[in-house]
């Protein structure tokens, strides 16, 4: 029989923290070797029991789970971090990876999937919520293709009117400028975009920095 | 009519009166002087026929003393005795007497003629002229005094007419008395009573011959008349228009006279006879015209007169100079009249009452008297530019402008200025208004439309921070205090049996619901992420969530843009715009399969720009029907913009898409707002 994995929660919420240590505490092999209420609390406490895993929220007062989360794989890299959060928007979820978070829990399903989260971040392995995991993997597969057709495949006009709706023009002002008819810039662009192969306004921007066009912005 | 006359001016119809009853006057003075021409035409007709009775009459008279004369040669003893010696003597006294030549012959014996041109011893066997001859043979055979044609004497050596007797005796004729007339005679006769200027009077023989003219007598006489002349005057007496010798043309009138049978003509030149006619017809003319046009003249002269009293002021007449100055002067508005320096030349009353001037005050003055110290230098400039390129213009709208009183205070006016130019002189005309009382209204309601905005702003914030708070709210109190409820829930299974657990599931199911729900209102009201994520953090999960949800790609361009640290307002705002577009990309363009959401800054400006590729729509057929516009949010979002200073722009093109840009000052001084 090892020792008893050592853990550490932070929650700025008192009943919350108490019903998450019932919970650690249910579990034999679980001992909460320290607790905080706010970031700055939860990072000395850390910090002084070095426990094998600390169990954090976002919100909190003083310095967001996140933040926190950041010092903490800098300043102790073997205390394991799982967020655990009422926040189920993706990008919460991406920058808590990205700070070095191991396991990913909202509140929600807490009461049947922390347990199991805490033990699969034990073993070495990240815990995402499978509520929110589906968000990891869906994002649409818009761009990162890069369109990258010459310059030169454009007449002068295709070019200065792309130049111009890249920076944000409108099409009526963009007729102004150039002195045609709104008709035919929207042709212009209609065919330069089609020459570039380029879907999205996105796209164009992104063709557009690379070729220097937004440069004088 | 009288409709037809009021498009004339008064001075017009009084001129068209007076010609109407002038012209039949006038025409009437024509036909009386037609009349006298006619009656000056008899009158000299007239004076003709005098003249012709007097010639004829001289005439007559010298044929009857010229035959007085051979009967007292025919009855003297001489030739009772056949001394014919002895009459020779006595006609040669007779004849030197009276300048005439007497010639005697016995035509039954002898071929010897006794002349008293020539010596009774010379008298030479004379051949008789055929005019004379054929005189004396009539004379014989009527046994009365003949006048014969002209012919040329061969003894006198020049033209003749004979008075031709026959003395008889025993039913023959012993002797045959001549009497040779020098035509000349006849021509002293028409010389000595001349048929006046421009008249000729001609005396012809029997066979048409001139015996004698009142001019040029040796010219013509013994020369035959025109054959058509002759023939026309063939009768005793007449009247005929026709040319004289020299071709001028003659209205003549004519008498044949009993005795000898001759013509006595006397003729007017046809130019004498119309000259008349035309001087009259000239002189009634003129007087007719001149009198018109005197009449017309006065009439307009008059007429002009009457107008400044009883006409139409401009469409009768022009106003006078006084009436001038009293409709210049009760102008709505100030005007001056400034030279090409700015110098004062002319003012109006509404101008001095504005300005608290007199008008002697102002004239010769620069026209800067009338704005403040301050802008007069750049006033200066202003007035030089516009004499440059001078184009009517209002000055003061935009910028505002200050008048000057002569007290020193100060008022905001609209000045409008036009160039004039008379001659080579340039002039401007400034009208001056007053716009104090507009720029006070003008001034109110900027001040309730800021208070307006203000508080619609305040209302937003109001809003915002409410749905803020009741996030947090919900999330954080709410949430957590779920969160410990389902722990406790989970604590409770280690004390409750299979069945218990069971209903514990049942619970944890409900208490799941419960947090989904939470969470999903919470983020509707406001994304919590906003505040501790970042806004492009935010956005580019927004973004990437509502291509998950409505399957449409859609990508977030503009993470790299420093929008994080934006005003709160400026930030919900751009959070709003976007939720508010990409909304109606879900509902109303369901072709769109491809969704940008950029975010990018250009200069001190941030521009949000969302386009899709799906139907588009006619943003005419759309703003056609304000309901449905209404339901794409687009006043809500425009709202939103204009509360932060920021402008709402959508393209939509059928069949390309639709484009909404929006446009927010990031400049610092909007950033405090």
């Amino acid at each position: 029989m090892k020792d008893k994995t050592r853990i550490v929660l932070a929650d700025d919420h008192p009943i919350v923290l108490t019903g998450l240590r019932n919970l650690i505490e249910s579990e034999p092999d679980f001992a909460v070797v320290g607790e905080a209420t706010s970031g700055p609390e939860a990072l000395k406490v850390i910090r002084d029991a070095r426990p094998d895993i600390a169990i954090i929220d976002i919100s909190m007062p003083g310095m967001s789970g996140i933040v926190l989360t950041r010092r903490l794989s800098e300043e102790a890299k073997d205390v394991k971090i799982l967020m655990l959060t009422l926040h189920e928007d993706r990008a919460y979820l991406k920058q808590a990876l990205d700070a070095g978070a191991r396991g990913y829990v909202v509140k929600r399903s807490a009461a049947a999937n922390l347990v199991s989260a805490v033990r699969s971040v034990i073993a070495g392995g990240i815990y995402i919520d499978p509520a929110i995991v589906h968000r990891v993997f869906s994002r649409s597969p818009v761009s990162n293709r890069v369109p990258m057709p010459e310059v030169r495949d454009l007449t002068d006009r295709e070019v200065e009117v792309l130049r111009l709706s890249s920076l944000g023009l409108t099409n009526k002002e963009i007729s102004h400028r150039i002195g045609v008819g709104v008709k035919s810039v929207e042709t212009f662009k209609s065919r330069g975009l089609a020459k570039l192969e380029i879907q999205s306004r996105a796209d164009l921007l992104r063709y557009a920095s690379q070729v220097g066009w937004l440069a004088d912005i | 009519m009288v409709l037809g006359l009021r498009r004339f001016t008064l001075r017009t119809r009084l001129c068209l009166i007076v010609a109407i009853i002038l012209a039949p006057a006038l025409i009437l003075a024509g036909m009386l002087s037609l009349r006298s021409i006619a009656a000056e035409r008899i009158h000299i007709e007239e004076g003709l026929g005098r003249t012709l009775s007097h010639l004829s009459v001289e005439i007559d008279r010298e044929i009857q003393s010229t035959t007085a004369l051979l009967v007292v040669l025919a009855r003297s003893h001489y030739l009772q005795i056949d001394d014919l010696e002895g009459f020779h003597r006595y006609a040669s006294e007779i004849s030197n007497e009276l300048g005439i030549q007497i010639v005697v012959h016995r035509p039954q014996l002898d071929k010897r003629v006794i002349s008293t041109g020539v010596p009774w011893n010379e008298t030479p066997e004379l051949t008789m002229p055929a005019v004379r001859l054929e005189a004396e043979q009539q004379a014989i055979q009527t046994g009365k005094t003949v006048i014969s044609d002209v012919f040329f004497g061969p003894v006198s050596q020049r033209l003749l007419v004979s008075a031709i007797m026959p003395v008889m005796r025993n039913g023959t004729a012993e002797y045959v008395l001549s009497i040779g007339i020098p035509i000349r005679k006849f021509s002293e006769i028409l010389e000595n009573a001349p048929p006046g200027e421009g008249r000729l009077a001609v005396v012809l023989d029997r066979s048409n011959t001139v015996v004698a003219r009142s001019e040029k007598s040796e010219l013509f006489a013994g020369t035959k008349v025109l054959s058509e002349f002759a023939d026309r005057t063939s009768g005793t007496e007449g009247v005929l228009d026709h040319t004289n010798r020299e071709g001028i043309p003659f209205h003549w009138v004519f008498r044949r006279l009993q005795r000898t049978g001759w013509l006595v003509t006397v003729g007017v030149k046809t130019a004498v006879l119309d000259a008349s006619a035309r001087t009259t017809f000239a002189y009634t003319a003129t007087a007719g015209t001149t009198l018109f046009a005197v009449a017309i003249g006065l009439t307009f002269l008059l007429g002009g007169r009457l107008e400044h009293r009883f006409g139409t002021l401009g469409i009768d007449r022009r106003p006078t100079r006084e009436e001038f100055a009293l409709f210049f002067d009760s102008a709505p508005n100030g005007v001056v009249l400034v030279d090409h320096n700015g110098i004062v030349l002319l003012t109006n009353a509404p101008l001095e009452r504005m300005f608290g001037y007199t008008q002697t005050d102002l004239l010769g003055q620069p026209v800067e008297t009338l704005i403040p110290n301050q802008l007069r230098a750049a006033h200066v400039e202003h007035r030089q530019a516009f004499v440059r390129s001078p184009v009517p213009r209002v000055m003061g709208t935009e910028r505002n402008l200050l008048g000057r009183r002569k007290d020193g205070s100060e008022f905001p006016i609209e000045v409008g200025l036009y160039p004039i130019t008379i001659q080579t002189a340039q002039y401007i005309m400034a009208t001056v208004i007053d716009i104090t009382e507009r720029s006070r209204a003008a001034k109110a309601l900027s001040n309730a439309l800021t208070e307006r905005n203000r508080l619609r702003r305040h209302l937003m914030r109001s809003a915002e921070d409410e749905r803020l708070r009741l996030s947090h709210e919900l999330h954080d109190q709410t949430g957590q205090t779920l969160t410990a409820a389902t722990l406790a829930a989970k604590e409770v299974e280690n004390f409750v049996d299979a069945d218990g657990r069971q209903r514990l599931t049942k619970l944890n199911a409900l208490l799941d619901q419960m947090g989904r729900t939470l969470h999903k209102v919470a983020w509707e009201l406001r994304p919590a992420s906003i505040d501790e994520l970042g806004l492009a953090a935010m956005l580019d999960n927004y973004v990437t969530d509502w291509s998950d949800q409505t399957g449409v790609a859609a990508e977030f361009y503009g993470k790299g843009e420093d929008i994080d640290n934006l005003p709160d307002e400026v930030r919900t705002t751009i959070y709003r715009v976007i939720q508010e577009a990409l909304t109606n990309i879900a509902k109303h363009a369901s072709e769109a399969n491809q969704v940008s959401v950029v975010i990018s800054r250009a200069g001190t400006v941030l521009q949000l720009t969302i386009d899709d590729n799906g139907d588009g729509f006619d943003l005419a057929e759309k703003l056609g029907t304000p309901s449905k516009y209404g339901s794409l949010g687009i006043p809500s979002m425009r709202e939103r913009l204009s509360m932060i200073g920021g402008t709402l722009e959508i393209e939509s093109s059928e069949g390309i898409g639709t484009t909404v840009f929006a446009r927010i000052p990031i400049e610092p001084e909007e950033a405090l707002l």
